[in-house]
Parts: structure tokens; C-alpha cells; sequence
């Protein structure tokens, strides 16, 4: 199973790393919780593919390890290994992105994960996943709730979400 | 600005704001955390039962040289607390939460698996102490009703104080291992309880 275990992965890596990197800055606040965060995601990701059938889309596979790594499991047995690392530290790539988008975006955005952040948790997930454009099918198996509840729920988180961002959203 | 222009922004952001990976590093990383992962739960399951059936067979083999009961007594409490912690978590990894399951699923096997370890902690007297405690206290009181006798006023004297001491100092470390287990349930297992909880009641 690992070279095709590995393959795989490396497609969802190529095809999804933005979904695991919004969950990883939306559920941990300094860098090196971050890469703990992004480092146990990716683990249980490449552990959970001999369990992947097929039944499931890519994008709500990768959203339900990554959102119950996030949120439910318990991380306090595993510390992280500093002796080696696979990317750049998570510092780098923040200063790097300031020259790569405009100020004005960034800034929305950072404003954008604060607001999230205060936000109750799962309010916060369907947040995140309406925002990366998952389909409310889509989000109900993720989460493990029906479709017409998701839509109750993203109701009330998006105008949480629009009290936190007063003035910056018009339409909530 | 609307929320669909927010969601345009952000959707930009997610290319950009990519780290980059080297990639065989990782799944080398990966392919070692796993086997780490495999060695440490390994090493859990494995080292408490291991020394419970170890200290089974030991005072199995004093009784067979000695013949005297109570060794049978602690070899039989040590095979009762070897036996109950494997069969515990046989049945515990059949439970053990799965993290491609939906959220709702994970959090409520999370909780069960929480719950339990509480429960587990929380009697840790019946099922971990008592046994070898009931044990130990027949053979310290076998020897000492031997021993005693045999010597003289002063001697017996101070065989009492040994005896006492012996008793006092090993039931100040059966209440600290209680008070540990306790401890843990406090201060982890308790708050982890109520996030859990706080997160399911947030789902329905």
C-alpha cells in the first residue's frame, strides 16, 4: 500500500493544501502551534488513505480528518520532532506572503481569521467550509448532520461572523 | 464588501498562502511517525501487563519453593490486574475514535473513550489497588504472625514497629497512586470531558 498510499497523498497534497493550511491558521494561533497542527493533520491524512474507499469526495475526506485532528483529537501524547523539518517554517511563509498579496487583502483576511477564531468551534468549521466552497451535501457529511441543519447553522454563524466584522461586510 | 466577495478573496488567498513542501522528507518524517506512534501505544499496552504476568510468575515460583498461601493470594491478584487491563483494552480498541469518521461520530467516540478512561481512574482502588493490596496485607500480617511470636520481649517489640511501618509505608504508596490517578482525572480528563460535550451540544 505505501507507494500508491504515497502517491495518493501526494495528489491531495498538490490539489487541497490550501483547505488544510485554512483549517491549520483558523484553529492554531502562533507559528509553532501551527506547524504541531499542520504536522498532524498531514500525518493522520497519509494514515486515514488505506481507509479511503472512494465513497466519500476527496475534499470532505480531507476536511473531516483534518477538522477532527483540529478539534477532537487529542494531541498532548504526540509531541513534534524538531530535529527535522519538511517545510518552511511557518514565520517564513507569513513574511513571505505579505509581498506576495496586496496589503489591503491580507489585512481582510487576517481580520477575517480573527473573527473566526472567536467564534464557537463548529460555527467557526462550516465558516471555513462555505468559505472553500463546499456544497451544504457536502459539509452535512462532514460534519454528521443533515443538509437542512447545516443551513440553520450557517445562518447563525454567518451573522456571528458579520457582528465580529462590523463594517467590513455589508451584506450579513 | 459582500460576503461572496470576501469568499473570492479568501479563495485567492488559499494558492497563495501555501507553504512549500519537500516532499520525500516529509514521508520520510511521516513513515517514521507512524512507526514511533506504533512503538509508544506498543510500549503502553504492553509494559504495565508485561510486569503485572511477570510478578505473577515470580510469586507463582516463591509459593511452589515456599509453600506458603498468601504468595498464591498476590500471584492471583497480579493475574487478575494483568488479566482485566488486556481484556480493558481489547475491547477499548475496538471503540477507539476514527478520524475520518464525520465530526459528530468522532466526538461522541471520543467521549465514550474519555468516559471510560474516567471510569477506569475513578475505580482504580477496585481493580488496580485492592487486589494486591489485600495481598500484600496477608503476606506482611502471615509473616509477621510467624516471626513475632518466635522472638523475645524486646525483639518482638521491635518487630511490631518494622511491622507497623512496613504496613503504613506501603499504604502511603497505594494512596499515592491513587491520589495520581485521581489527579489525572481532575486536571485532564474531566476539562477534556467538557470540551467534548461543549462541542457536541454545539453540533445538534
Amino acid at each position: 500500500m505505501t507507494d500508491k498510499q504515497d502517491n495518493i497523498f501526494t495528489d491531495w497534497l498538490d490539489q487541497h493544501l490550501g483547505l488544510i493550511m485554512h483549517i491549520v491558521r483558523a484553529y492554531a494561533i502562533v507559528p509553532e502551534a501551527r506547524e504541531d497542527l499542520f504536522q498532524d493533520i498531514l500525518l493522520q491524512l497519509w494514515l486515514s488513505i488505506p481507509n479511503f474507499k472512494g465513497n466519500a469526495k476527496e475534499t470532505t475526506w480531507i476536511y473531516r480528518v483534518a477538522l477532527n485532528t483540529a478539534l477532537v483529537w487529542n494531541r498532548q501524547e504526540k509531541r513534534r520532532q524538531k530535529h527535522q523539518t519538511f517545510l518552511d517554517s511557518f514565520k517564513e511563509i507569513d513574511s513571505q506572503n505579505a509581498g506576495n498579496d496586496s496589503i489591503e487583502n491580507l489585512e481582510i483576511i487576517n481580520k477575517l481569521y480573527i473573527a473566526i477564531r472567536q467564534l464557537p468551534k463548529t460555527e467557526s468549521s462550516i465558516i471555513l467550509m462555505h468559505l472553500d466552497g463546499l456544497a451544504y451535501q457536502e459539509m452535512a457529511e462532514v460534519l454528521g448532520i443533515t443538509a437542512s441543519n447545516v443551513g440553520v447553522k450557517l445562518n447563525r454563524a454567518k451573522k456571528s461572523l458579520g457582528r465580529l466584522m462590523k463594517g467590513l461586510i455589508d451584506d450579513l | 464588501m459582500t460576503f461572496d466577495d470576501l469568499r473570492t478573496t479568501w479563495q485567492s488567498q488559499a494558492s497563495a498562502c501555501q507553504p512549500k513542501i519537500d516532499l520525500p522528507v516529509l514521508l520520510q518524517i511521516l513513515q517514521r511517525a507512524k512507526r514511533d506512534f506504533a512503538a509508544m501505544i506498543l510500549r503502553r499496552d504492553v509494559l504495565e501487563v508485561a510486569i503485572a504476568f511477570l510478578m505473577f510468575l515470580v510469586f507463582l515460583n516463591d509459593y511452589s519453593d515456599s509453600r506458603e498461601w498468601p504468595l498464591l493470594l498476590l500471584a492471583s491478584s497480579c493475574l487478575f490486574v494483568g488479566g482485566f487491563m488486556v481484556i480493558d483494552r481489547f475491547l477499548q480498541k475496538r471503540k477507539a475514535p476514527k478520524l475520518f469518521d464525520p465530526l459528530q461520530s468522532c466526538i461522541k467516540e471520543s467521549l465514550t473513550a474519555v468516559n471510560h478512561q474516567i471510569w477506569l481512574l475513578k475505580n482504580v482502588f477496585w481493580w488496580y489497588l485492592l487486589p494486591p493490596g489485600i495481598g500484600v496485607l496477608t503476606h506482611y500480617c502471615y509473616i509477621g504472625f510467624k516471626i513475632i511470636p518466635t522472638l523475645e520481649s524486646t525483639g518482638a517489640a521491635f518487630g511490631i514497629v518494622c511491622f507497623v511501618c512496613v504496613v503504613g509505608i506501603t499504604m502511603m504508596i497505594f494512596w499515592w497512586v491513587y491520589n495520581l490517578n485521581q489527579n489525572a482525572v481532575e486536571k485532564e480528563l474531566l476539562p477534556r470531558k467538557q470540551e467534548l460535550e461543549q462541542l457536541l451540544e454545539n453540533l445538534q
